[in-house]
């Protein structure tokens, strides 16, 4: 923007000290001064928080913990994430409401949970109760996205990007209180099958893992393989992807685009059923506001791995709920900094804003041109 | 296979399923506040997608080009299929809850009470409350139809009184001390034992303000051709229009009483806020949702300026750093600390395109909010319980503690806010705000450095301030539906945005452009459907999309 403005402004005394103005621009002064601000902080930190006196410091064991549990939410974060950067590739549109699918998904299955956990199913026959709850949280999740998709944001598929946008935040404010007008306000206890309750471990090649993180981990692996497949072998696959490259080019070659943008919707929404599930397995609660937080991460962890690819989702899921998880403790701590874990979403804010400023095609992106 | 649903029976499934999601979500059953008569709030609720879904359904439309009016006997029997359908909904629903007993629905949805199945069915059990709820919902979509087919000059006079009536019943706490300060009996319009309206009193509103709407309707444009002959008579107009605004401002607190000026004065902080993010997101076209965070910032720095304390749990305690200035001296200081944040965070990242720059503003939002509230600055701000006894604002004896008193106080605010706004908007800077939220390559052609951003014309300054009243005051005033109230901002953001994306009250030049647009587009449809334009432009700013 700077040479444009350069080679179209007559020369003269007012624009060469303009010129030279923008030749180093405050912005980028604030970026740099910003780089090695925070760069200082996080090896600062870090470096504290190592150097700790034997008795204040985080034992190895414990550093493992953070780093399964980060792995497991990052699991959950990563199928949110793919929701995202589903409905990103085909509409180029950040589904705002895209948390409050999640939350919905979560909150139909804890009512089939909770009547499982009563009558004693969930402890007979676990598996089996599990199942139907991951698919009663799929569909609802996958029926709210599609919903969501016909009435909101259908009618403005051709108007400015911010419409829509400020569209899906009222969606998200919506479908929030209307989770709190159906259930009630209060936050309710996720059964949790005996199998996977407490302290149950289970140790795979050498690690020791809580059970539930370990079915975390697995059904998140499966989602992400399956999606993967779905995409990229069959027909309708072949049209999202058609339709994420030119959605008037798609139409021409006889793809119907409105079926194909609500089955991607439909797609993002049953990954954000799972995704609610195992929210609540891992927490073991359940609330109308547990979706703006995991929604945001999750967005942040779609722009991390580079909005718009599959493979950018999982990865920065991954990498999000490890940041999140071994983050607080490793930064905070040694600067003394009390409930170091209450500054997560600092941590998760500041690398959505870092990325953006530095790297807005995110690590597997290349895009960096659509978003600045 | 949806579109082979004859458009009477689509309206109506939709009007039944939005009746049934009001019953669920509660708005139904707990809104007992009685309008007229016995009739609550909840009932009111329950009835208007019956009469929307006939209004709509038997209004004029434009089928191929050519305009459709029906005849009111055709909207009625068109308006009562649609109510028919409607009650079959609310019907299927009042079954199935009979069928799982209410103990059964009430685990999931915890707004089916033994109250709502006796106002849904009129207090019969079983069958005959469903046909009563049928019936009932016939009679409504009627209405609606009847309503929806009869021309213009009586149906906006219609509506426009049922809204006045209805508003009315809901306002007692607040019209009944006017009334009493202006040494009026009311006890003909409100009922003494209900608290809303008495029928009498409902009919003659109604009457009253149909016959005025219908009058002023009738004549308006003779009124405005005389009164605006000239521009002197103009600007003569506009300066007793100005004065008695003036004058209507200034005897507000005192006329409505000090709840009502409680919720002015929040109102005016809204408008505040408002003013400001108008020039963020509808002068530069920015959409900063982020934009809270500056007021949190402006809070927190006047609570440590002016000495506030903070809240522990022995007691309060003063923060770590504390001043004792006066609420006058810590403002400059104030605005000069927002700003400075408002730079840091803003110079990085605006190059950001349009929505990316709306999600990381809402993270520094959330990162000032988790600050403002953690543990770690708990000794500067008092974590999650925050601070308090802070400082008034002293003006010789005025404290500005009463409620009235603070209503002046924010109106002086709002005028300097609005002076300056509207003084930016013609300023240099205003202009070159315009050029590039217009067209920001020719604005760059022309020497204005742009920021690359779409805009979104939802910036005007009456409309802000409209904005504030209608979504601050009337859940204020309206206390009703203070439990809902985000739910009615998430409804009508979305309304909003695919009805009338220009804002309730548009800016002026915007909204010019958009009607040429209009006309040149669809000539046609325009000249029938003069009455349904409005609503009908999903996306005037098309063009940009993408």
């Amino acid at each position: 923007m700077a040479e444009g403005t350069d080679l179209q402004a007559p020369p003269g005394p007012a624009t060469a000290r303009l010129g030279r103005l923008q030749r180093l621009p405050l912005r980028r002064l604030i970026q740099i001064v910003l780089a090695i601000l925070i760069i200082g902080f996080v090896v600062l930190g870090t470096y504290k928080t190592l150097k700790l006196p034997p008795d204040e410091r985080y034992d190895p064991s414990t550093w493992k913990a953070f780093v399964i549990s980060g792995v497991a939410q990052g699991g959950i974060y990563a199928l949110i994430a793919l929701g995202y950067t589903l409905v990103y590739g085909v509409l180029r549109m950040i589904n705002f409401a895209h948390g409050e699918v999640f939350m919905m998904g979560c909150f139909a299955s804890f009512f089939f949970a909770d009547a499982y956990a009563n009558s004693g199913l969930l402890n007979r026959h676990p598996f089996y109760a599990l199942a139907i709850i991951f698919a009663i949280a799929m569909l609802t999740s996958c029926l709210i996205a599609m919903l969501l998709e016909r009435v909101a944001y259908r009618p403005l598929r051709n108007s400015p990007r911010l419409v829509p946008l400020i569209t899906a935040i009222g969606a998200s404010l919506f479908l929030q209180n209307t989770a709190f007008g159906f259930f009630g306000p209060q936050t309710q206890a996720y059964p949790v099958p005996d199998v996977l309750g407490g302290d149950r471990t289970w140790t795979i090649v050498g690690i020791t893992m809580q059970r539930i993180q370990v079915v975390v981990i697995v059904t998140a692996i499966l989602a992400v393989i399956g999606l993967t497949l779905f995409i990229s072998r069959t027909r309708t696959g072949r049209s999202i992807r058609a339709v994420a490259e030119d959605r008037e080019i798609a139409s021409l070659m006889g793809i119907d685009v409105d079926r194909t943008i609500m089955i991607t919707f439909a797609l993002g929404g049953l990954l954000a059923g799972i995704a609610g599930v195992q929210f609540g397995l891992t927490f073991g609660q359940v609330s109308p506001y547990i979706g703006f937080t995991p929604g945001i991460a999750a967005f942040t962890a779609s722009v991390l791995g580079g909005i718009g690819s599959i493979g950018g989702a999982a990865l920065g899921g991954l990498l999000l709920g490890l940041l999140q998880a071994v983050g607080p403790p490793l930064l905070f701590t040694g600067f003394n900094i009390p409930a170091p874990f209450q500054l997560q979403d600092v941590i998760t804010f500041s690398v959505l804003v870092l990325v953006l400023i530095f790297r807005p095609g995110g690590i597997l992106g290349s895009g960096e041109a659509e978003k600045v | 296979m949806i579109r082979r649903i004859p458009r009477v029976v689509r309206a109506g499934l939709v009007a039944g399923i939005v009746s049934v999601y009001l019953c669920l979500v509660g708005i139904v059953g707990s809104l007992v506040t009685d309008v007229v008569g016995r009739i609550t709030v909840g009932r009111v609720v329950l009835s208007i997608p019956a009469i929307l879904a006939g209004l709509v359904v038997a209004r004029p439309r434009v089928v191929s080009g050519e305009l459709r009016r029906s005849s009111v006997w055709a909207g009625v029997s068109s308006g009562a299929i649609v109510g028919l359908t409607t009650g079959a909904l609310l019907a299927v629903f009042i079954g199935v809850v009979n069928l799982l007993g209410i103990e059964t629905i009430r685990n999931v949805f915890i707004a089916v009470k033994p109250d709502l199945m006796s106002l849904l069915t009129f207090g019969h059990a079983g069958v005959v409350g469903s046909v009563l709820r049928i019936v009932a919902e016939v009679a409504l979509g009627a209405v609606g139809g009847a309503i929806g087919a009869t021309p213009d000059r009586i149906r906006v006079p219609t509506v426009i009184a049922a809204t006045v009536v209805i508003s009315l019943g809901l306002l007692r706490r607040i019209v009944h001390p006017a009334l009493a300060q202006l040494g009026l009996r009311d006890d003909w319009l409100f009922s003494v034992v209900t608290l809303g309206l008495t029928w009498f009193g409902a009919v003659a509103v109604f009457v009253v303000a149909f016959v005025t709407t219908f009058a002023w309707r009738a004549n308006s444009a003779a009124i405005v051709a005389r009164t605006h002959r000239t521009p002197a008579t103009e600007r003569g107009v506009r300066l007793i229009v100005l004065a008695a605004i003036g004058g209507g401002l200034i005897a507000l607190p005192f006329l409505v009483g000090s709840i009502f000026s409680q919720i002015l004065g929040t109102v005016g902080i809204y408008v505040l806020l408002g003013l400001g993010l108008n020039i963020v997101v509808g002068y530069a076209g920015l959409l900063d949702l982020g934009y809270v965070a500056f007021f949190a910032v402006g809070a927190y720095t006047t609570a440590v300026l002016t000495g506030g304390s903070r809240v522990t749990t022995t007691g309060y305690a003063p923060p770590s750093f504390s001043l004792h200035l006066s609420f006058f001296v810590a403002i400059p200081i104030v605005v000069v600390v927002a700003a400075l944040v408002g730079l840091l965070i803003g110079a990085p990242v605006l190059r950001l395109r349009g929505d990316y720059l709306a999600i990381v503003t809402l993270g520094f939002g959330e990162i000032a909010r988790v600050l403002f509230s953690s543990d770690w600055l708990k000794g500067a701000f008092g974590g999650t319980q925050g601070m308090t006894a802070i400082p008034a604002a002293p003006i010789g004896n005025l404290n500005f503690r009463d409620t009235q008193h603070f209503y002046f106080l924010v109106l002086a605010f709002c005028l300097i806010a609005l002076y300056i706004s509207w003084r930016l908007a013609d300023s240099r800077v205003g202009r070159a705000w315009n050029a590039m939220r217009e067209d920001e390559q020719v604005a760059e052609a022309v020497g204005v450095s742009t920021v690359r951003y779409k805009l979104l014309a939802i910036g005007s300054i009456p409309g802000v301030i409209v904005g504030a009243l209608v979504l601050i005051g009337i859940p204020g005033v309206f206390s009703e539906f203070e439990q809902y109230r985000l739910l009615l901002y998430g409804a009508v953001l979305m309304a909003i945005m695919i009805l009338r994306p220009q804002g309730l009250i548009p800016n002026i030049r915007r909204s010019q452009e958009l009607e040429e647009e209009d006309v040149a587009q669809d000539k046609w449809a325009e000249a029938v459907t003069s009455d349904e334009h409005a609503a009908s432009a999903a996306s005037p700013l098309g063009e940009g999309a993408g």
